[in-house]
């Protein structure tokens, strides 16, 4: 019955029928798409705009640029800033080389390498707040940081890394980089994969020693794997918040504060909304770069 | 051979070194409140009762139930909102719907942190502000873009004819979606909750701006709360710090290779 019925619907007819119910499948998506997320990306552009405490929408007020001028000149926003870049900078550069490296490690056919890729890996797993409060609980007076130092004689009171504003940014970037190196590792592991093994030999008899076959052959072929996680860590970087808040909330001073950290603070503590959306236009922006060049980049198979 | 062996050797404490901090916090989870503060490593006593006291001190009950259910939830409509675009982005495709599916792309380069004061704002005039469904409505809108890339991608690996002949039968499109194209998708759909697992149940900025009571808390944030409080005694967050981290080993270690493919997702396509 069914099959004669369908069968006797003219092709077009069929097709207009298709269209509409592939129209009712993408509908959630659209709507959920439309209200959480274009909606809140117009109402952060326009709240740059305004002057808002974010309780009584009639006592929002539009001001033109002077969020822009206000944020642009505030010291701490720039401090922020040179912070988020340090962060992105450092992180990027650090977990890529040591993914790399450990990536070249794990490839080797020696026993241990799975062990060491499990525990490489293992931190990816965990939420940046674990993480953390791991490290603030290693790295405070009492921790085994302190206590090695100590035990060496290095010095004789304890280091507060994360209380001191000449350490706690790179602290925080040391304890993500220990987080998202298995991340990175993997990554070029994958990639280590799809090189084909007669390429290396071929090098290895005609006389060249390991460090050619990885500067001449390895990081050649693996250049587009190179982009991607390279992106991938300065898009990350950009919105970093959760490890940064647990570990000082911006502090000693400042001397940690990234863009996310300033931006909560500004909204949900000072409710300067106006101002906070400054900051998360800021956000989006760079991330919207980032995005646009991955995607150019990457975008072949869309 | 001998080379082998010393290679093989400097991996295994390579990887040693590598877990020592998730080795020194269990070592601190396992003292008493004094050694906390004064012992290097393990201590000659080990206190295995500071895990039931963590587990009532924090509320662990509230905290995974939280989790799981935010997780659970926004994970499972997630995949069934994008895997509906994807089928419809792939194969049903009508009028504007590339420039649709485009759109939704952009999703992917928003950051949660970056809409965080609208959100904040809509749920508060919906009358969701502190309660689970903000979290889970906010965590399908972030997830569906990635899950719908990747989705669409594998639907148009699977051959027209498949459909067109189900069609011929007398399929709605319904009927080929549920009997033809989600069970041969098994692999990509794994690979999306997984990816979406991990997004969802780590997530923090969100739940810590959309959450007000604590017995809503999901463990990230529980977990942010009570080191925020200075007297927490510090044997007792160790032990809920490794409570918190064993549902996700555990997870981890069942299906590796998975897993991997699912967490690095994000970076192959797209």
């Amino acid at each position: 019955m069914k099959a004669r019925s369908s069968r006797n619907i003219s092709p077009n007819i069929l097709q207009r029928k298709i269209n509409k119910i592939g129209f009712v499948f993408t509908l959630p998506t659209i709507i959920f798409f439309i209200l959480f997320v274009s909606i809140p990306v117009v109402f952060t552009v326009l709240l740059a705009f305004a002057s808002w405490k974010g309780f009584d929408i009639n006592q929002l007020s539009f001001i033109g640029l002077n969020n822009f001028s206000d944020v642009f000149t505030d010291r701490v926003f720039l401090k922020s800033f040179l912070n988020t870049v340090i962060f992105v900078a450092l992180t990027t550069i650090t977990l890529n080389f040591f993914g790399f490296i450990g990536a070249l490690i794990i490839d080797q056919k020696v026993p241990g390498t799975r062990f060491l890729k499990n525990a490489i890996f293992l931190p990816v797993l965990l939420s940046p707040i674990i993480i953390g409060i791991m490290w603030s609980r290693m790295l405070d007076a009492f921790g085994i940081v302190n206590k090695i130092i100590q035990a060496i004689g290095l010095t004789k009171l304890p280091i507060l890394f994360l209380g001191s504003s000449d350490f706690a940014l790179y602290t925080i970037i040391i304890a993500t980089l220990w987080q998202f190196t298995g991340y990175d590792m993997l990554l070029y592991y994958a990639g280590l994969q799809g090189i084909p093994n007669d390429l290396i030999e071929a090098s290895r008899i005609d006389g060249a020693n390991e460090f050619r076959v990885v500067t001449k052959i390895i990081i050649p072929t693996l250049s587009p794997v190179i982009t991607i996680t390279l992106l991938l860590n300065i898009i990350g970087g950009f919105k970093v918040f959760d490890i940064v808040y647990v570990m000082t909330a911006g502090g000693p001073n400042r001397a940690s504060e990234v863009l996310a950290t300033y931006l909560f603070q500004q909204a949900f503590r000072f409710n300067n909304m106006g101002f906070a959306s400054v900051i998360a236009l800021v956000i989006v922006s760079i991330s919207l770069v980032v995005s646009i060049i991955r995607l150019r980049l990457t975008s072949r198979d869309l | 051979m001998a080379k082998k062996i010393i290679k093989s050797i400097l991996i295994y404490l390579l990887g040693i070194i590598f877990l020592t901090p998730i080795i020194w916090v269990f070592s601190l989870s396992l003292r008493s409140k004094k050694e906390a503060l004064s012992a290097m490593f393990f201590t000659r006593e080990l206190h295995f009762e500071n895990y039931a006291i963590a587990w009532k001190t924090f509320n662990f009950n509230s905290l995974f139930l939280n989790s799981i259910f935010v997780t659970f939830a926004s994970v499972l409509l997630t995949l069934i909102i994008a895997s509906l675009a994807a089928y419809s982005f792939a194969r049903l495709q009508y009028k504007g719907s590339n420039i649709v599916f485009y759109a939704v792309l952009l999703g992917i380069m928003i950051p949660p942190a970056a809409v965080i004061i609208p959100l904040f704002i809509i749920m508060k005039t919906l009358g969701l502000y502190n309660s689970h469904f903000s979290l889970i409505i906010s965590y399908i809108a972030f997830g569906l873009p990635i899950a719908v890339l990747i989705l669409r991608g594998f639907f148009m690996s699977i051959p027209k004819e498949l459909i067109e002949a189900a069609r011929i039968d007398g399929s709605s499109e319904l009927g080929t979606f549920f009997r033809i194209m989600i069970p041969l998708s098994k692999p990509a759909i794994a690979t999306v909750t997984i990816f979406l697992f991990m997004q969802n149940w780590n997530e923090f900025i969100l739940a810590l701006v959309l959450l007000k009571d604590k017995p809503l808390y999901t463990l990230p944030v529980g977990l942010a709360n009570f080191v925020g409080q200075w007297d927490s005694p510090w044997q007792l967050v160790a032990a809920g710090v490794i409570i918190a981290s064993i549902p996700v080993f555990i997870v981890y270690l069942a299906i590796q290779d998975q897993f991997v493919k699912g967490l690095t997702a994000g970076a192959v396509k797209g």
